[in-house]
């Protein structure tokens, strides 16, 4: 018995100097991004578009415990007032959840059981925003990681991370958004089909899967049906 | 499970057998097609849906199949543009989507109160839409008219405003259903290709492959 308890502070033990021992991937190249018109690395403007765009997703949201729904959604993005406006559907067409985000101002127009707390609504209004929009916190470093696969670093006062990482053949990007002890907060997978040599010439993710781990876990995955420009 | 969760449960499914029994009416007053309301041993139909809302800058478009097996078996398919089929056999529901390398039961519609349902449609099928979920009633203009199914329930009403049922020219043929959320917001079926008392195979209403 003894010794199952000491097994178990030594599991607990290993645990916390693991967390504590959380790092962030090490640049070992460091690089100028080159940038576009407006002084932003190129990279930027391929994966957040500057445009008023509606997208429309199939969303899977899969809980612990092996718990998932599908939905349907219908989001419009502003992103140079930074504005939001989400729908969330069953796939027959009736709405869960339907909100407004102006910057400043939340509106829920429509929320219904599960999705009817402020605290749902507004986690899901900043995981979109970490989705689409550039990050609002400075850039610190660029360059290579050790598999050459291109990072851009943003730094927050506090300490905190957010790393945008781009393969090798750019079909596969990625948004690590950690805390000041560098644990991992928001993971999102872009996967693109192909990408344009022009990044003037719009491309937007087939799929997008965000993984959250604080304070609660949980994955959207999204997977594009179709997207316009707003007029 | 609460009222309130219970009658959301409900909803989509409401919306789907509405989808069924609008191609079996066949008169032009509720009176009349309770009347009129015969036997049906089966039917299938194409369907096409439109969502429109308020923030969509195009009605977002849905294609499907509804199939139904007097007196309990129902498939409801959408192709586009997510795949996925909704069964209901006797009293159970389920629903598969399509991902990857075939369809994948989803635990999250697992749903109760099919009995509520099911009693709901038995009432359809012989032409009673007066029922414990709705009341309704029928609009001759414009020609050739339709029936209004309104929520009795406050919390349903809150949601779904009303559902209309719109008569066709060709008897025994619904041409369109609208589900009206608010004034911003609604959903119309229109169907075409229905057959009525045509031969199922019953693996449809078997797990989809």
């Amino acid at each position: 018995m003894r010794q199952k308890i000491q097994w178990g502070y030594l599991l607990v033990l290993t645990l916390v100097v693991s967390a504590g021992c959380a790092t962030l991937p090490q640049v070992v190249s460091r690089e100028t991004p080159s940038l576009d018109g407006t002084g932003m690395p190129w990279a930027l403007t391929y994966l957040f578009t500057n445009d008023s765009r509606q997208f429309i997703h199939s969303i899977e949201l899969t809980l612990p415990g092996d718990h998932s729904a599908m939905f349907m959604g219908v989001l419009n993005i502003h992103p140079r007032n930074r504005a939001v406006h989400c729908v969330i559907m069953t796939l027959e067409g009736l709405i869960l959840f339907d909100a407004e985000n102006t910057g400043d101002n939340l509106v829920i127009h429509r929320a219904v059981p599960p999705f009817d707390s402020q605290a749902f609504a507004r986690g899901l209004i900043s995981d979109i925003e970490l989705i689409f929009f550039r990050p609002k916190i400075p850039l610190a470093e660029s360059g290579s990681l050790e598999d050459h696969s291109k990072i851009l670093r943003f730094s927050e006062s506090n300490g905190g991370t957010t790393d945008i990482i781009v393969s090798q053949d750019r079909n596969l990007w990625s948004l690590t958004q950690r805390s000041c002890t560098h644990q991992v907060r928001r993971h999102i997978r872009y996967m693109f089909q192909s990408l344009p040599e022009d990044p003037i010439l719009p491309v937007f993710p087939t799929s997008i899967t965000l993984t959250a781990t604080f304070p609660s876990r949980y994955t959207l995955t999204m997977t594009l049906i179709e997207t316009r420009l707003i007029p | 499970m609460t009222g309130k969760r219970t009658l959301w449960a409900l909803v989509p499914i409401v919306i789907l057998m509405t989808g069924l029994f609008c191609v079996q009416a066949n008169a032009t007053t509720l009176e009349e097609i309770r009347t009129a309301a015969g036997t049906i041993s089966s039917l299938s139909a194409g369907f096409t849906q439109e969502k429109q809302m308020k923030i969509l800058v195009k009605p977002l478009i849905s294609k499907g199949i509804i199939r139904y097996q007097f007196p309990n078996l129902l498939r409801f398919e959408y192709q586009e543009p997510i795949k996925n089929i909704l069964i209901m056999k006797e009293k159970t529901i389920s629903r598969y989507i399509e991902k990857g390398n075939g369809f994948v039961l989803d635990k999250a519609s697992a749903m109760g109160a099919m009995d509520i349902v099911m009693d709901e449609i038995s009432r359809w099928i012989k032409g009673d839409f007066d029922t414990t979920m709705f009341t309704a009633a029928f609009e001759g203009k414009p020609e050739p008219g339709r029936i209004i199914l309104k929520p009795r329930d406050n919390t349903m009403n809150s949601f779904i405003q009303a559902i209309e049922l719109v008569l066709s020219d060709h008897p025994g043929v619904f041409k369109e259903v609208i589900i009206r959320e608010n004034e911003n917001s609604y959903t119309r079926l229109i169907f075409d290709t229905v057959m009525i008392n045509t031969e199922i195979n019953p693996d449809m209403f078997n797990i989809p492959k």
